[in-house]
């Protein structure tokens, strides 16, 4: 709708300024840029990109619109940036599950890695295994021995989300019953590991739950160590092959000159990294975590790749 | 503001019928596409699919809406009148117009355009009062795109 | 503490916040698909450069303001500003034609008020304890409520119970569409990624009850309505002694409200229903019901107010917001350093308790200036439909472009709209549809959870005190419209 309007305009542009087509990147940018974000206004993905927006409008010198296009856990947001103009104004701040979870599983009608370019990764919450404190599971090597011998319910914040896809890896190659129940949201499934609905959960934003004493904390199932808990293993370190990287960056529509991704990465690189940046995700719960753009596109095939291979065992 | 039910003939058909009779079509049409509309993955779980509670619902409306039907086949219900029906019918094709062209012509033309034809259908005549869709589509506008930030097309 | 927790709102920024929130608060619910979470999350940015206490009270007044905003183009025009004001409009809009718009509005914003302060009050008192209960509400629990209050619905909803029926598996039916929310497969999207996300409930209720409005007044076109059929504007105060006949009905209706925001995931709307049907099942003239009886006006509006409270128990308690608008407020809350969850009445229970005075204490500022609403607000009645009813396609459109800023919504609205007014005009109650499209997938959902948990046995439906309750209290209502609908059969 918005993009075809849009696209008549360049089209238009480009034919009366075919030569200073080169020039457009050292103006870059010239007017506002469109940054949308693929879920509703007011959550963690929201408030960061707003954030880092506001932030690096002062160095770009052009306003960063921040735009809101919700549905469908983010695929649709995702198609309309990977068909927009590649010239810079439309951006978008992803996560892991558009990115490469569910287009590993369905046609979602763009493809992460052919369709837009990673400019940055700059958080991503951990995602933990938690289970209640008086649970007999004190680590993840006995929640799979149970897994083994009774079977455990996990739930998540969603059907076929990566946690989901993550032990449904470890319950393949374990052997392990690990039924799994999708809850609608991560809050919810937090509420009903809280309540012994189920065994564990698989969940972000459970800090203060853990160091409350209500929760424990048996792996995480990043790749790294989750820096309030680094004595905690990731699932590798429990000698488990599987994991569920959670990324929060930014994409541009593949095509967009490389001369501006540089300078889109340098500007955003050096807004994260600020303190004043940190002491705000902090506010939030949210780490910051910096990944290059090139390092954010390995993550994302490496994983769009495993979780094919998952998601073709799951399917039949 | 609410339908007149001035009574139909007790033999015609009226829009209790029609209504019920269209949702008994959708209904089993819903049945008999079922499966080709929700594909199950099988996790080799155990309990209800995909496909369980969708076909349970639908037959059970299937059911109630064919007893509507039959119990209400004595009552009375509203007439359907054909002037009147092609009001509604002019409304409605004036805002499928409205929607289909609005990625092109843009929220302000579309919307006031559908204003200004639902005004005309509902009987005003006087030019002025026809600028009202005008000016409401026109706040709508500025003030969804710059004071709530919306994005309209 | 809490008297330290009130030294702290003496502070002029306090009173604008606080004004400034309900204000605007009430003016976006009462525009139909805007609702308090577009409200929060707009004004979250604004907020980031206010003191947290301020801040905090800015959003949670136009939390409270939106709610019952709602309820304003819910009585005046029928058409609903947000889905759980749904209920009011049935009394509210029937007082309305009679001139009484005024009373019913007020009736509105007292029982609102009643509703705040109680489950404020219960918010203060009780979260930590609430909170801990909410939990041994799993799948099966929750299951078996839905199943609850969908027989409330159907059952005690007054006119025909196989209309109700018949509307509620309409909405269940329209609740599939999307992707399944077990195995995430697609159902009935006919390979469009549009259909992924289902219906919305937004565009939905905007196209059944504000479309469907210019509908049947294209049908039932009046050529002039002349004033002197306008109902006349009739006093409008309400006396206490009159909410005082109510108290009953109040309480009743604000224990649901705030019970049911308690437990994540059923939302405003079904509390509301659920506390209409009950008033009207209590009451000795049931059949003014539906005809503009002010209990009908005031027991889902002290419910959904009330839910606000409610709602925000596990949301701070524990960190686990039960909906939409509490995830938002959560982020709020965590902007300005006070992260919900465990240790906030440990850490900020100074800003806490300050917060929880304000909220009680803003019923004074939403009573002056939602009765300041009504002066301009009251003479909408009196608008030629030909000129209103233009206005409400083009709100239509926007309201339901604005949910997702997409275009299918909107389609999604009109054919609603056009549903809406078949319905309507065959006499189908459209409230049933409503709840059957809010609590058909979470019940389909929350069953199937429960079956495999308890690894398929359907055992789990009566393991727990709480299912053993909720299952005799099915039976019981079952047996009670059974008994009823026999005597009157007999009369």
């Amino acid at each position: 709708m918005k993009f075809t309007r849009r696209l008549s305009l360049a089209l238009l542009g480009g034919m009366s300024l075919v030569p200073s087509a080169t020039l457009a990147q050292q103006d870059y940018p010239d007017r506002a840029i469109t940054l949308v974000v693929p879920y509703g206004a007011g959550g963690t993905t929201d408030i960061s990109a707003r954030q880092i927006a506001s932030m690096a409008e002062e160095l770009l010198g052009q306003p960063i619109v921040v735009e809101n296009q919700p549905g469908a856990s983010g695929t649709n947001a995702m198609r309309a940036v990977a068909g927009a103009d590649p010239d810079g104004y439309t951006l978008i701040a992803t996560t892991s599950s558009p990115s490469f979870v569910t287009p590993a599983l369905r046609d979602v009608g763009y493809d992460t890695l052919e369709d837009l370019v990673p400019i940055l990764n700059y958080s991503g919450p951990y995602h933990g295994v938690v289970v209640q404190v008086d649970s007999p599971y004190e680590s993840l090597d006995a929640l799979i021995a149970g897994g083994k011998s009774d079977g455990v319910t996990y739930g998540t914040a969603g059907a076929m989300g990566g946690a989901h896809l993550a032990f449904a890896a470890v319950a393949t190659q374990t052997g392990a019953r690990l039924q799994h129940v999708p809850f609608d949201g991560a809050a919810k499934a937090t509420a009903a590991v809280l309540g012994g609905h189920v065994d564990a959960a698989l969940v972000p934003a459970y800090r203060d739950l853990v160091r409350d004493g209500q929760l424990r904390l048996l792996g995480v199932l990043d790749g790294s160590n989750d820096p309030d808990f680094p004595d905690v293993p990731t699932l590798k370190e429990a000698g488990l092959s599987a994991e569920f990287p959670s990324i929060v960056g930014i994409m541009a529509p593949a095509g967009t000159d490389p001369v501006i991704i540089q300078k889109l990465e340098a500007t955003f690189t050096e807004v994260a990294s600020s303190d004043e940046f940190k002491s705000f995700m902090t506010d939030l719960s949210q780490p910051v975590r910096i990944m290059p753009g090139a390092e954010l596109a390995k993550t994302i095939e490496e994983n769009l790749v495993a979780y094919r291979e998952i998601a073709k065992d799951l399917g039949n | 503001m609410s339908a007149k039910s001035s009574g139909g003939g007790v033999s015609r058909p009226g829009f209790r019928t029609l209504t019920a009779s269209l949702l008994l079509a959708a209904a089993l049409w819903a049945l008999q596409a079922l499966d080709s509309q929700i594909q199950v993955f099988s996790f080799g779980e155990s309990g209800p699919d995909a496909r369980s509670f969708p076909r349970g619902v639908l037959w059970l409306l299937v059911a109630v809406v064919a007893l509507r039907l039959v119990l209400s086949l004595r009552r009375e219900d509203a007439a359907l009148r054909a002037g009147p029906l092609l009001r509604v019918l002019a409304v409605v094709a004036v805002c499928i117009l409205a929607l289909w062209s609005m990625p092109t012509v843009g929220f302000l033309a579309g919307a006031a355009g559908a204003g200004v034809i639902v005004s005309l259908v509902l009987g005003e005549r006087k030019p002025l009062m026809l600028g009202l869709p005008l000016l409401v589509s026109a706040v709508v506008a500025y003030g969804g795109q710059h004071g709530l930030n919306i994005p309209l097309p | 503490m809490l008297v330290d927790a009130f030294f702290e709102l003496l502070n002029l920024w306090v009173l604008v916040a606080a004004l400034a929130g309900i204000a605007s608060g009430i003016i976006i619910g009462a525009i139909p698909g805007l609702g308090p979470t577009m409200a929060i999350a707009l004004l979250i940015p604004v907020t980031f450069s206010m003191e947290p206490i301020p801040a905090i009270i800015l959003l949670l007044g136009v939390y409270q303001g939106a709610i019952f905003g709602g309820s304003i183009s819910a009585v005046l025009l029928n058409v609903p500003g947000t889905p759980s004001s749904a209920a009011t409009a049935i009394d509210g809009f029937a007082m309305a034609r009679r001139g009484e718009g005024g009373r019913a509005l007020r009736i509105a914003l007292y029982a609102s008020v009643a509703g705040n302060i109680f489950s404020c009050l219960v918010l203060m008192a009780l979260a930590q304890p609430l909170a801990r209960f909410a939990l041994d509400f799993g799948p099966a629990e929750m299951a078996m409520l839905m199943l609850f209050a969908l027989l409330v619905i159907v059952l005690f909803g007054g006119g025909s119970k196989l209309d109700a029926l018949l509307m509620v598996l309409v909405g269940a039916c329209a609740g599939i569409v999307g992707l399944d929310p077990i195995s995430g497969t697609p159902r009935f999207t006919f390979g469009s990624f549009a259909f992924d996300n289902g219906f919305q409930l937004i565009p939905v209720l905007i196209g059944l009850f504000a479309m469907s409005e210019v509908l049947l007044q294209a049908f039932d076109r009046a050529d002039e309505v002349s004033d002197a059929e306008m109902p006349p504007l009739k006093r409008s105060v309400v006396s206490l002694v009159e909410l005082w006949r109510m108290r009953v009905t109040l309480l009743l209706s604000s224990v649901i409200g705030t019970f049911v925001g308690i437990l994540p995931g059923i939302g405003s709307t079904v509390p509301a229903f659920m506390s209409y049907n009950l008033a009207r099942a209590r009451s000795s003239e049931a059949g003014q019901f539906g005809q503009g009886a002010p209990e009908g006006v005031a027991a889902p509006e002290a419910a959904n107010n009330a839910v606000t409270g409610g709602a925000l128990v596990p949301t701070l308690a524990l960190g686990i917001p039960g909906d939409a608008v509490t995830a938002v407020i959560l982020g709020a809350f965590m902007l300005h350093g006070l992260a919900p969850g465990p240790f906030l009445f440990r850490d900020h229970g100074l800003e806490v308790y300050a917060i929880f005075e304000a909220l009680l204490l803003s019923s004074i500022p939403t009573v002056i200036l939602g009765l300041l609403f009504f002066r301009v607000a009251i003479h909408v009645t009196r608008v030629q439909p030909r000129h209103l009813l233009p206005a409400i396609t083009i709100l239509a459109i926007f309201g339901a472009f604005s949910v997702n800023n997409s275009l299918f919504d909107v389609w999604v609205m009109l054919g609603a709209g056009v549903l809406g007014f078949l319905f309507r005009s065959s006499g189908f109650p459209l409230p049933p549809l409503l709840i059957g499209l809010i609590l058909g997938a979470p019940f389909e959902q929350s069953l199937r959870q429960a079956l495999l948990t308890s690894g398929g046995g359907f055992d789990i439906f009566v393991g727990s005190p709480i299912t053993i309750g909720l299952v005799a209290l099915i039976a019981v209502s079952l047996a009670l419209s059974l008994v009823l609908g026999l005597r009157k059969a007999r009369t």
